[in-house]
């Protein structure tokens, strides 16, 4: 049986120690230290990489942890573009279409931890990748390379993967709960995502019936 | 606060932008090589088909992201 992990553990708290790159962010954006700025951007990138690491090492990966740095990827980044098209760096129309399709996708996210029952974030490879682009777009508004080229093709790959996560959220099957590491790695059969579809639903099964 | 000079501000970017999108256009075209040899054995399965769109989205960010370095640099 595995051990209950605490929410305030060392992943989460590097999730948490994110959030401390934006006031020094918003001064350098005032003070017109876009390079400083690009730096920041770039710290806050890197403890992204490491909060999963952290997690992993330590082995204290949680349903909620997963959330929260989803909820942190958007906020820091949401945050870093909509004060970029305050200070007039990046188009605000594009901007204010992908804060637009970011409260859709979180709106979808919400129905389906209710269909789901449980805290549990909707796993999308695309919007995985379109989060790690998301990251760049920040760093694009700084530095002045190429903003209306990579804002404008952002937003249109934004677009197709909320329409495509949208209908899988609001229709497919929600999946039983996630196996957790330690169940995982003690499983003869090997990584789950290596797994037949019934075989990860039967270890699934049999995780949640565990007490 | 100037740091580098501008020219080293460009040239960083062509080289983080450039270089982490030359990295996802192999990892994802590997990735979606995977994902679409899984997908041919469980068409069914939702998450097999979700990592094949995810791994040709990643492939196209990474073709996009290395045009866009290159046409906005050179």
């Amino acid at each position: 049986m595995a051990a209950k992990v605490s929410n305030l553990n060392p992943a989460n708290a590097v999730t948490a120690s994110r959030f401390l790159t934006l006031p020094p962010f918003v001064w350098a954006i005032d003070g017109g230290h876009y390079q400083v700025a690009t730096l920041l951007l770039l710290l806050c990138g890197v403890l992204d990489l490491f909060d999963g690491a952290v997690a992993r090492l330590f082995k204290c990966q949680t349903a909620f942890g997963e959330v929260f740095d989803a909820i942190a990827d958007g906020l820091c980044y949401g945050f870093a573009i909509v004060v970029l098209t305050a200070y007039g760096l990046v188009p605000w129309l594009a901007v204010t279409l992908i804060v637009i399709l970011g409260v859709i996708n979180a709106g979808f996210r919400w129905l389906y931890a209710r269909r789901a029952g449980r805290t549990t974030n909707y796993q999308s490879h695309a919007m995985e990748r379109l989060v790690a682009y998301a990251a760049f777009l920040g760093g694009f508004g700084t530095l002045g390379f190429g903003v209306d080229y990579f804002y404008w093709t952002f937003t249109g790959m934004l677009f197709v993967v909320v329409v495509h996560d949208a209908k899988r959220m609001a229709l497919d099957p929600v999946p039983p709960a996630k196996v957790t590491a330690t169940e995982d790695e003690r499983d003869p059969a090997g990584p789950a995502i290596d797994r037949p579809a019934e075989r990860r639903d039967e270890v699934a099964r049999t995780a949640e019936a565990a007490p | 606060m100037n740091l580098v000079s501008h020219d080293g501000q460009m040239l960083f970017g062509l080289l983080m932008t450039g270089g982490v999108a030359a990295y996802w256009v192999a990892i994802d075209s590997v990735r979606l090589r995977r994902a679409v040899g899984a997908f041919r054995r469980e068409r069914g399965d939702l998450a097999v088909r979700d990592r094949v769109f995810g791994s040709a989205l990643g492939v196209v960010i990474g073709v996009v992201g290395v045009a866009g370095a290159c046409i906005h640099y050179f």
